[in-house]
C-alpha cells in the first residue's frame, strides 16, 4: 500500500509541476484572512477588543493562514468532473479506491506549500512584533494532531460533496455554501471567541471549527488543557461521522452510477 | 449604434440558450443569499464591539455590501463567462474565429455571452442596499441617485477595463487560466467601506487598485454623502483604464499568433 501511495504521489507531483504558475495564484489568492485581519488590525488599534489587540490579531491570523495552507481541499470539484463526465468509470477499474489517487494529489500539494508558503509564513511570524504561540512540545503536538485531523474533516466532508454528483448537478453550488460556512463558522470572520453569544451558542454545534479554527486556538494557548481535551474528542467525532458517510454515499452512490459514453 | 444593437443580440442570444437552466435562477439567488450572511456576520462581529467602523453605521455599511453583491452579479453575469472564453481560445488556437469576424475584436470576445441567471447577485444586491435605506429611513433625492448611478456605471466602467487588462496577459502566458482569481481576491476587500481598512490599503484601494470607486464610493453617492470632486477623479480613471485596456489588446493582437495558419 505504501509503495502505491509512493508512486501515486511521484505522480501527482510532477501534475502541480506543470501547472506552477498557476499554484503560485491559487496559493496568493486566498486573501480573506488578511482582509479581515487588516480590518482587525484597524479596529483594534485605539483598542483591543475582548483581549486582542494587532499583534494578537496578527498572531491569530497568521496562524490561520498557515493552517488554511495546509488544509486546502478541492476534491469536490475533481469528483464533480470524474462523475458527471464519466471519468470515474476507467478510474474504478484500478486496483485501489479511487479515493486514494485523490488523496495522494492532495498530499503532494501539502508537500508543495509546505516547501514553498510556509517557510514565508514562519519567517512573517518571525519578524512581526509581538506575536507569541504555545511552543511547548505537548501544544505542539496537539496542534499538529489537530492540523492532520482538520485536513482529513475538510477533505472528507468535501468528499461526500462530491460523492453528491452522483444523484444531482449542483453539488458545486452545495460546496461553495460549505466553503462559505467555514469563512463564517470556521474563524476567518473573526476568532471565534470574539462571536457574540447569541450566535455562538448554536455555531458551537456546526463543524467548521473542527475544519480550521481548533488547531489555531490550540497554538494559540487560550485554552485551558481540558477544553482543549474535549474539542479534540469533538473534531475525532466528527471525522469518524464523515468517513462513515463517505463510506455509506460510495456503496449506494456506485450502485446509481451509469457513465456517460464510457 | 451598430454595436448597441449587436449587444442586445448577443443578451437575446444568450437567453435563449440559458432559459433552459431555470433552476439556475434559484441555485444563484441562495448563492447570493448566502455570501450576504457571510458579509452580514462580519458586520454583527464588528458592531458587537464597536459603536462605528471607519465612520459607517452599520446599514451604511449594509449599503457597501450590497453595491459590492451587484457588482460581483456584474461581474459574474457579463464579465466572466466571456474572459474564461477568450483564455480557453487562446489555448486552444480557436480565437482565429473571433478575430475573423467583422467587428471590434475586444468587444467580440469580451462581450459576447450574459450569464443570464447570475444576474441574481444584482437583484440581491439592489434589494440589500433598498433595505438598508429603508432601515435608515433614508429618502435619496433625485440629484442623490443620478450622482450615485453615475459612480455606479464609472464602477462598471473600471472593472471592465481591469478585467480586460487581465485577461490580455494571457496572450503571452497560455497557462494563467485563474488569473482572475487574484482580482477577485483583491475584490474581496469591497466587501466593506474602504475607511475600515488601514491608512496604506486605503491609499492602495482607492489608487492602485480603485476597489474603492467600485463600491465604497457608489455607496456614499446612494446614501446621499459623495463628494462631488469625487466623481470627477473616477470619471478620470475610469477613463485612464478604458484607454488603457484597449491599447493593451491591440498590442497583444500584434504579438498573435495562433495555433494554425
Amino acid at each position: 500500500m505504501i509503495r502505491k501511495y509512493w508512486v501515486l504521489l511521484k505522480f501527482n507531483w510532477q501534475i502541480l509541476m506543470e501547472y506552477r504558475a498557476g499554484m503560485v495564484i491559487w496559493v496568493i489568492a486566498n486573501t480573506m484572512p488578511l482582509v479581515m485581519l487588516a480590518i482587525w488590525i484597524s479596529i483594534s488599534s485605539s483598542a483591543p477588543v475582548a483581549g486582542y489587540g494587532p499583534a494578537e490579531f496578527a498572531g491569530y491570523y497568521l496562524a490561520l493562514l498557515l493552517v488554511r495552507q495546509l488544509t486546502t481541499v478541492w476534491v469536490a470539484w475533481e469528483l464533480d468532473y470524474d462523475i458527471r463526465l464519466g471519468d470515474l468509470s476507467p478510474k474504478l477499474l484500478r486496483p485501489i479506491n479511487p479515493i486514494h489517487s485523490h488523496i495522494a494529489l492532495h498530499l503532494a500539494d501539502k508537500l508543495f506549500r509546505l516547501f514553498t508558503v510556509v517557510p514565508l509564513i514562519l519567517l512573517a511570524v518571525f519578524f512581526v512584533p509581538g506575536i507569541s504561540y504555545q511552543t511547548d512540545p505537548l501544544t505542539l503536538s496537539l496542534f499538529l494532531l489537530s492540523l492532520i485531523w482538520a485536513l482529513a474533516i475538510r477533505f472528507m466532508s468535501q468528499y461526500c460533496i462530491g460523492l453528491l454528483s452522483f444523484w444531482v448537478t449542483q453539488s458545486l453550488s452545495l460546496n461553495e455554501m460549505w466553503y462559505a460556512g467555514m469563512l463564517m463558522f470556521g474563524g476567518v470572520i473573526a476568532p471565534l471567541e470574539l462571536f457574540p453569544p447569541f450566535i455562538a451558542k448554536w455555531a458551537a454545534y456546526l463543524p467548521f471549527r473542527y475544519m480550521l479554527s481548533l488547531p489555531v486556538e490550540i497554538l494559540l494557548g487560550r485554552m485551558p488543557i481540558g477544553e482543549v481535551a474535549r474539542a479534540l474528542g469533538q473534531q475525532a467525532i466528527w471525522l469518524i461521522l464523515w468517513i462513515g458517510l463517505f463510506r455509506l454515499l460510495w456503496k449506494t452512490g456506485l450502485k446509481h452510477y451509469s457513465a456517460v459514453g464510457a | 449604434m451598430r454595436y448597441i444593437r449587436l449587444l442586445g443580440i448577443f443578451y437575446k442570444n444568450s437567453l435563449y440558450t440559458e432559459m433552459e437552466y431555470r433552476a439556475n435562477f434559484i441555485v444563484n439567488t441562495i448563492m447570493s443569499l448566502v455570501w450576504f450572511s457571510f458579509a452580514i456576520l462580519g458586520l454583527k462581529v464588528f458592531f458587537f464591539h464597536r459603536d462605528q467602523i471607519g465612520q459607517w453605521g452599520y446599514y451604511e455599511a449594509m449599503v457597501v455590501v450590497g453595491i459590492y453583491s451587484f457588482f460581483n452579479g456584474f461581474i459574474e453575469a457579463v464579465l466572466q463567462p466571456n474572459m474564461s472564453r477568450i483564455i480557453e481560445q487562446i489555448r486552444l488556437g480557436t480565437f482565429d474565429f473571433v478575430l475573423i469576424k467583422p467587428v471590434n475584436s475586444q468587444f467580440m470576445a469580451s462581450l459576447r455571452n450574459l450569464s443570464i441567471w447570475k444576474l441574481a447577485d444584482i437583484l440581491v444586491g439592489a434589494g440589500i442596499c433598498v433595505y438598508a435605506l429603508a432601515k435608515l429611513k433614508a429618502t435619496p433625492t433625485l440629484p442623490d441617485i443620478a450622482l450615485a448611478l453615475f459612480f455606479i456605471f464609472n464602477g462598471a466602467v473600471i472593472v471592465y477595463s481591469i478585467w480586460v487588462l487581465m485577461v490580455t496577459t494571457a496572450f503571452w502566458f497560455v497557462r494563467i487560466d485563474n488569473i482572475t482569481e487574484l482580482f477577485s481576491a483583491i475584490y474581496e476587500t469591497g466587501r466593506f467601506p474602504v475607511s475600515v481598512y488601514p491608512g496604506w490599503m486605503r491609499g492602495v484601494l482607492t489608487f492602485v487598485i480603485p476597489i474603492a470607486f467600485i463600491t465604497t464610493f457608489p455607496a456614499a453617492a446612494v446614501l446621499g454623502q459623495a463628494k462631488t470632486h469625487l466623481l470627477l477623479v473616477s470619471i478620470i480613471i475610469a477613463a485612464l483604464l478604458l484607454t488603457g485596456s484597449v491599447l493593451f489588446w491591440r498590442l497583444a493582437l500584434r504579438h498573435y499568433s495562433s495555433a494554425s495558419s
